[in-house]
C-alpha cells in the first residue's frame, strides 16, 4: 500500500444538533478511515447518527447542526478549515453523496438534463456544450438508463424511483469522485429495483476504482457490498471489524443482537396446509377487479389504471395466507377491499356467505365489520395521537358490548407484553415497536375471525421485527383468527405463512403452500422475486445464511 | 383542560410569546377591573380638550380628555371591556359555526362539501370590509348585528382551515380503525378528528381574535360600530380625527391600546405555532 | 389545460351570479326602504306606491332580479341618489384614484416584502431573521387607522413635513399620497414577508437544495437558480390576493385622509343610503376580488410543476 494519506479520515468527531436546552449529541467521538478503493459499511438503526456522519464530512449539516469536536481530513487536508473554493472542489470531485430519497433529492421544477449539465467540471474547463452532453450521454448509458433523450427532457416526478436513483448516481459520478458515500440507497425502492441498483453500484465501483462508504440499517445489504464494517448505536461506534467478523457476532452485544434479528429462530412452520384444507372457506374472492382514475394534466382525469384484475382467492379459518408482490401489484388494495375501506368494481367477495365486495365499510352490518380487522403499516398513523392508549383499546374492547374496565385493558396490554401503566400514555410517548403492539392489540380486541396485516413490520427497525411478528403469530393462534399477511418481503413470508399467493400487476401468478411456491417456484416472476430477495441482501429480514460464509 | 394549561406553561421558554401573553393578560385584567381602576366615569364630560396631566378636582386626567371632555384613560379602560366582550362572543360563535361546517365538509365530502365550500367561497369573494358595510347598512348597526356580521365574515375562513385538516385526518389509519370497529360518523368527527385539530386551531384562534379586534375597531372608526356613547377605541379615534392634528393625545391613546392588544395575540399565536410544530 | 381553465372560469361566473343575488337581496328586496331612500322621508305613502309601481317593484322578486341583472350587465348602473348623476360618472373616476393609490402601494410593497422575506428565509434562526420577523409581527398588529394616527402625529403634527389630508384639492400632489401609501404598505408588508419567509425557509431545508450544494455549486447560485424558483410560487399567489385585501384597506385610509377614492365612495354611499351606488360599488369590488382570486388559482397551477405536468 503506497504511503499516501487515506481518502477520508475522521477522528473523534462530535456533532451536536439544536440549541439552548434542546440540544442533543448526534455523534460522540466517532472515528473512521476509508482508504483508496476500499469498501466500508456503516450499519445502525435510525437515530444511530450514521447519516449525520456523511453530512458532517461534507460540511452539509444545515443550520441546526455543528461540529463540536474532532477532526476530519480528506487526503490529509482538514475539511473544516477548507476555504469556499476548496470545499466546493471537495463536494464536486472529491466525495460524492447519494442521498436516501431520490425523488426528494432532485429539483421538481427543473428538467433532469439541466440538473445534470450544471454539475461543475463535467468535462473539463474548456469543454463545449457538445462535450458536456456527450459525457452525460456516456454516463447515462453506464448507469443503464436507456432512452436518454426522454430522460434528459423529463421532470423528476415523471420518472420512477429506480430511474431517479440511477440519475442521482450518474450526477454524482460525473464529477469523478474518489469516494462515493451512499446513504440508504435502496430503502425507498422495491426489491427487484434494489437488487439492480446494488449490482450497478458494485459494477461502477469496480470499473472506476472508487472507494465506497455504504450507510444502511440493512445488515444484509452491507454484507453484500462491503469488506469492513462499523456498527453504530446512539451516536457512537460500538463495534468494528471485517464483514466476516461482524457477521459471526462481532465483539459487542449490540452487534450480536443485530445479527440474531436477521435470522429468525424456532422451527420453520411446516407450510403444510393440510390441517386447513378440510375447512369451509371463510372468505371467497372471485373475479375481483378495481380501477383507479389517473390524474391527468391540470388536475383533470386522464385514463384508468387497473389495480386488480379478475382475482380469485379463498381464505380458510385459522390459516395464515400471505399476499406478496412489489409495490403497485395491488396487494394492499385487495386487503383494503376485504376490510371495506375500498369497494370492488367487479367480482364478489363473500364473507361467510355474505356478499361484501362492493359494500363500503359504512354500510356493512356491524357484526361483519367487527369480524374483519386490520393492522396497518405505519405505527404513527395507526393510533390517534390525541387519545390515550387505554382509551383507544377500551373502545375496541367495548365494540363487542364488553365492559369498559381497566382490568380488561390491562389484560390486553399484557397479552402484547406491554406494562399496564401504558394505558394512560399518549402514543407519542411510545416507540414505533410499542405502538405497533398496541395496534395489534386493538385489532385482536374484538376477537375477529380474520385480521388483515398490511406490511405490519416494514416500518419498524430490523431488530424489532421478529418480536412483533412472533407476537402476531401467537395472538393469531390464541384467538384462532385467520391472518391475511400482505408483504413484499419473501423471507418474512417464508417463515410465517402457511400459504402464499404471488401478485403481479393486479393478478395472481402463482399460489399454493409456502414450501412449494417458495421452494420450487413454477412461474418466472416468482423466481425473479426470490432471486432478487437473496441478491440485494433482502429488505431487512435477512438471508438464510450470513454472507461471507462459504 | 390539563393539557390546555400545559400548553401555555410550555410557552415560558419563548420570551416573545411570554411578552404576548403578558399583553393579553394585562388587557383582560384592565377590562375586568375597569370599574375599579378608572378614575372617572367614561361617559361624563369634564374638561373638553384637556391636555394629559390636567387636573380635575383632586384627580388628574392622566391621558387628557376628548372633544366632549370625557376622561380618555377611563374611556380606554372601559373600551377594553367592550372590545373584548364582543370579540370573544363573536369569535366563539364563528368557531362554533365554522368548526361544525368544516368537519362536515371534510368528513362527508361529496355534495355536502361542494355546497358548503361554494357557500364559503361566495362569502369570501367579498372584500371583508365591503361585506361588513353591506350587512351593517342593511340591518343597521347594533351590538347583536356586529356579532352576526363578524360570525358571517369569519366562519368561512375557519371552515376552510378545519376542512383542510379534516380532509387530511380522515385518511389516517386510526380513522379507518374506528370505522372497522363500527363507530359512526358523529363519533369519528367529534372524538377521533376534533381533538387533533386543536393545535392549529388554537393558533388560528389567537390570530383571529386579533383580527376581530381590529375589525371592531375599524367599524367603530368608520361609524358602523357600537352605537355611542359606548366607549369604543375605533370611534374614539373617529371622533378625535378632526382635531387630531392639534390634539394628538386623543388619538394616540386608543391607537396604542388596540395595537398592543392585537400585538399580544399575534405574539402568542407565534409562540403557540412554534410549539405546535414541535409537538 | 383548457378543461382546467374552463372549469375555473365557470366557477368564477357561478360565484359572481350568486354574489349578485346576495347583493340584490340585501339591498333591493324591501321596496318600502328603497322608496323612502329615493323619494325622501316626506313622501306620502301614495307617492311611494306610485313610484314603486312605475319602477316595477311590485313584480315578483325573480323578475326584478333578472331585470336588475340585465341592466347591470349592459352598464346601466342607475342614478346616484346623492349626486343626482348617473352612477358611472361618480364611480369610475374615484375607482381610478384608488387604482393609482393601489399601484403605488404594490410598487413599493412587493419588492420590499419579497426581498425581506427571502433574506429572512435564507438566514433562518439568525439575528437578521429574528429582527425581520419581529418587525413583521409588530406592523401587522397596528391597524390602519391606528398607524394613520401615529404617522400623522409624527409627520404632520410634530415634524410638519407632510400635509394632513389628501384631498388633492389643488391638483395632483405626490406629497399627499405619501401618508396613505405608507399606512397601507406598513400594515400589509408584514404578512407577505412572513409568507415568503416561510416558503423560503421550507425550500432551503429540502433535500434537493442540499443536492445542489453538494454538487459543488456556490451558495449564491443555488439560491438564485434552485431555491427562488420554488420558493416564490406561494408568495406570488399571495401577492395577487393582496388586491382583495387592498380593496378593504383603502376604505379606512381614504376615509382617514379624505382621499377621493373608491373606498371612501362606498362608505359615504352606505352611510347616506345611496342604494344604487352601493350596489354598483359592491359589484365592482367583488368582480375585482373574484377575478384576482381566479387569476391566483390559475397562476399557482401553472407555476407548480406537479400540477402542470402530472
Amino acid at each position: 500500500m503506497p504511503d499516501t494519506p487515506p481518502l477520508l479520515e475522521i477522528e473523534d468527531l462530535c456533532v451536536r444538533y439544536g440549541r439552548r436546552g434542546r440540544a442533543f449529541d448526534a455523534l460522540r467521538a466517532v472515528s473512521l478511515t476509508v482508504g483508496a478503493g476500499e469498501r466500508v459499511g456503516v450499519v445502525g438503526e435510525s437515530g444511530s447518527g450514521k447519516s449525520t456522519l456523511a453530512l458532517a464530512a461534507l460540511r452539509a449539516l444545515g443550520p441546526a447542526g455543528r461540529v463540536t469536536g474532532g477532526i476530519m481530513r480528506f487526503r490529509g487536508a482538514d475539511i473544516a478549515a477548507m476555504p469556499g473554493r476548496a470545499l466546493r472542489m471537495l463536494r464536486s470531485s472529491g466525495i460524492g453523496l447519494v442521498q436516501q430519497e431520490p425523488m426528494a433529492a432532485l429539483n421538481p421544477a427543473m428538467t433532469i438534463g439541466r440538473q445534470l449539465r450544471e454539475v461543475p467540471g463535467v468535462a473539463g474547463p474548456d469543454a463545449t456544450a457538445a462535450d458536456i452532453d456527450s459525457r452525460i450521454q456516456t454516463m447515462l448509458e453506464e448507469v443503464r438508463l436507456d432512452d436518454s433523450a426522454r430522460i434528459l427532457a423529463a421532470y423528476p416526478h415523471q420518472l420512477s424511483g429506480g430511474q431517479l436513483q440511477r440519475v442521482c448516481l450518474a450526477m454524482v459520478l460525473l464529477g469523478q469522485p474518489s469516494l462515493l458515500i451512499l446513504d440508504e440507497p435502496t430503502t425507498a425502492l422495491d426489491t427487484r429495483t434494489s437488487a439492480a441498483i446494488i449490482d450497478l453500484v458494485r459494477d461502477m465501483a469496480d470499473r472506476h476504482g472508487i472507494a465506497l462508504l455504504l450507510i444502511s440499517h440493512d445488515l444484509g445489504l452491507i454484507g453484500a457490498l462491503t469488506d469492513r464494517v462499523l456498527v453504530m448505536q446512539g451516536g457512537a461506534v460500538v463495534d468494528r471489524g471485517t464483514a466476516v467478523e461482524i457477521f459471526t457476532g462481532g465483539n459487542h452485544p449490540y452487534t450480536a443482537g443485530l445479527v440474531r434479528a436477521m435470522t429468525p429462530a424456532g422451527p420453520m412452520p411446516s407450510g403444510d396446509p393440510a390441517p386447513f384444507a378440510a375447512r369451509e372457506p371463510l372468505v371467497r374472492i372471485a373475479g375481483v377487479g378495481k380501477s383507479y382514475p389517473l390524474a391527468g394534466r391540470w388536475g383533470g382525469v386522464g385514463g384508468q389504471v387497473a389495480a386488480l384484475r379478475g382475482l380469485d382467492l379463498e381464505i380458510v379459518p385459522g390459516e395464515t395466507l400471505a399476499l406478496v408482490g412489489e409495490s403497485g401489484s395491488g396487494k394492499s388494495t385487495l386487503g383494503r377491499i376485504l376490510a371495506g375501506l375500498e369497494a370492488a368494481d367487479d367480482g364478489t367477495v363473500a364473507f361467510e356467505g355474505v356478499e361484501i365486495g362492493a359494500t363500503p365499510i359504512d354500510r356493512r352490518p356491524r357484526e361483519i365489520r367487527l369480524e374483519i380487522q386490520m393492522v396497518f403499516q405505519d405505527p404513527d398513523g395507526s393510533l390517534n395521537p390525541s387519545l390515550s392508549v387505554g382509551r383507544q383499546l377500551s373502545r375496541a374492547l367495548a365494540s363487542r358490548g364488553g365492559i369498559l374496565d381497566a382490568n380488561a385493558t390491562a389484560a390486553l396490554l399484557d397479552m402484547v407484553r406491554l406494562p399496564a401503566a401504558f394505558a394512560s400514555r399518549l402514543p407519542r410517548e411510545l416507540s414505533g415497536g410499542q405502538k405497533q403492539r398496541v395496534a395489534i392489540a386493538r385489532a385482536f380486541a374484538p376477537a375477529p375471525r380474520i385480521v388483515v396485516a398490511d406490511e405490519p413490520v416494514s416500518a419498524l427497525d430490523a431488530s424489532l421485527r421478529r418480536d412483533v411478528l412472533d407476537l402476531l403469530r401467537r395472538l393469531q393462534k390464541d384467538y384462532g383468527t385467520a391472518l391475511l399477511l400482505i408483504s413484499h418481503d419473501l423471507t418474512l413470508v417464508r417463515w410465517f405463512a402457511d400459504r402464499v399467493a404471488v401478485l403481479r400487476d393486479g393478478a395472481i401468478v402463482e399460489s399454493g403452500p409456502v414450501r412449494t411456491v417458495l421452494g420450487s417456484p413454477r412461474h418466472a416472476y416468482t423466481r425473479a422475486l426470490l432471486a432478487a430477495a437473496l441478491e440485494g441482501g433482502s429488505a431487512g429480514f435477512g438471508r438464510s445464511e450470513p454472507p461471507g460464509a462459504p | 383542560m390539563r393539557r390546555f394549561l400545559q400548553t401555555f406553561v410550555a410557552l415560558r421558554h419563548r420570551p416573545v410569546a411570554v411578552v404576548g401573553l403578558a399583553l393579553v393578560l394585562f388587557w383582560f385584567a384592565a377590562a375586568l377591573l375597569a370599574p375599579v381602576l378608572a378614575p372617572f366615569d367614561p361617559l361624563t364630560p369634564l374638561k373638553p380638550f384637556a391636555k394629559p396631566g390636567a387636573a380635575h378636582g383632586d384627580a388628574l386626567l392622566l391621558l387628557g380628555a376628548d372633544t366632549v371632555g370625557r376622561d380618555i384613560l377611563s374611556r380606554v379602560l372601559f373600551g377594553a371591556r367592550a372590545v373584548l366582550l364582543y370579540a370573544i362572543g363573536a369569535t366563539l360563535l364563528a368557531y362554533a359555526v365554522g368548526v361544525a361546517a368544516g368537519l362536515a365538509a371534510g368528513y362527508y365530502r361529496g355534495r355536502v362539501d361542494t355546497v358548503l365550500s361554494f357557500g364559503a367561497n361566495v362569502v369570501l369573494s367579498f372584500p371583508v370590509l365591503v361585506l361588513y358595510i353591506l350587512i351593517l347598512t342593511t340591518v343597521g348597526a347594533s351590538g347583536l348585528n356586529i356579532l352576526l356580521a363578524v360570525t358571517v365574515a369569519s366562519a368561512p375562513g375557519i371552515m376552510r382551515v378545519v376542512r383542510g385538516l379534516t380532509l387530511e385526518l380522515r385518511e389516517r389509519e386510526f380513522v379507518a380503525a374506528a370505522k372497522l370497529r363500527g363507530d359512526g360518523a358523529f363519533y369519528i368527527m367529534l372524538v377521533e378528528i376534533l381533538p387533533n385539530v386543536r393545535g392549529p386551531l388554537l393558533v388560528d384562534a389567537c390570530l383571529r381574535f386579533g383580527y376581530v379586534i381590529i375589525t371592531i375597531g375599524v367599524l367603530g372608526f368608520l361609524g358602523l360600530g357600537l352605537p355611542p356613547p359606548v366607549p369604543d377605541w375605533g370611534s374614539m379615534i373617529k371622533e378625535a380625527r378632526q382635531v387630531a392634528l392639534a390634539f394628538p393625545h386623543m388619538t394616540l391613546a386608543p391607537a396604542v391600546a388596540i395595537s398592543s392588544l392585537v400585538l399580544g395575540f399575534n405574539l402568542l399565536a407565534d409562540g403557540l405555532r412554534d410549539l405546535d410544530g414541535r409537538g | 389545460m383548457c378543461l382546467f381553465l374552463l372549469k375555473r372560469l365557470g366557477m368564477l361566473a357561478l360565484t359572481m351570479l350568486v354574489v349578485s343575488v346576495v347583493v340584490f337581496l340585501l339591498l333591493e328586496l324591501t321596496p318600502g326602504t328603497v322608496a323612502t331612500k329615493v323619494l325622501g322621508q316626506y313622501a306620502t305613502v301614495e307617492q311611494q306606491r306610485i313610484w314603486l309601481e312605475t319602477h316595477g317593484y311590485f313584480d315578483p322578486a325573480a323578475e326584478r332580479y333578472l331585470r336588475w341583472l340585465a341592466k347591470l350587465l349592459t352598464g346601466d348602473l342607475g342614478e346616484s341618489l346623492r349626486y343626482k348623476t348617473p352612477v358611472g360618472d361618480v364611480l369610475w373616476p374615484r375607482l381610478l384614484n384608488t387604482v393609482i393609490l393601489g399601484a403605488a402601494v404594490l410598487a413599493i410593497m412587493v419588492p420590499l416584502s419579497l426581498a425581506l422575506g427571502v433574506v429572512a428565509g435564507m438566514r433562518e434562526g439568525r439575528p437578521s431573521d429574528r429582527v425581520i420577523s419581529i418587525v413583521s409581527v409588530v406592523t401587522t398588529s397596528v391597524p390602519e387607522f391606528a398607524s394613520a394616527a401615529f404617522l400623522s402625529a409624527l409627520f404632520v403634527f410634530a415634524l410638519g413635513w407632510l400635509p394632513g389630508t389628501s384631498a388633492m384639492s389643488g391638483g395632483f400632489n405626490w406629497r399627499e399620497l405619501v401618508l396613505p401609501v405608507a399606512v397601507l404598505v406598513l400594515y400589509d408588508f408584514g404578512y407577505v414577508v412572513r409568507m415568503t419567509r416561510a416558503s423560503m425557509a421550507d425550500v432551503m431545508t429540502q433535500p434537493y437544495i442540499r443536492t445542489a450544494l453538494l454538487k459543488g455549486l456556490p451558495f449564491r447560485v443555488v439560491v438564485l437558480r434552485h431555491a427562488l424558483r420554488n420558493a416564490l410560487i406561494a408568495p406570488f399567489t399571495v401577492i395577487l390576493l393582496q388586491v382583495n385585501w387592498l380593496l378593504s384597506g383603502v376604505i379606512v385610509v381614504e376615509s382617514f385622509f379624505a382621499y377621493k377614492g373608491f373606498g371612501a365612495l362606498l362608505l359615504e354611499a352606505s352611510l347616506f343610503g345611496d342604494i344604487f351606488l352601493i350596489e354598483a360599488c359592491a359589484m365592482v369590488a367583488v368582480v375585482v376580488a373574484v377575478g384576482t382570486q381566479t387569476l391566483a388559482d390559475i397562476a399557482y397551477a401553472y407555476l407548480s410543476p406537479r400540477i402542470r405536468f402530472a
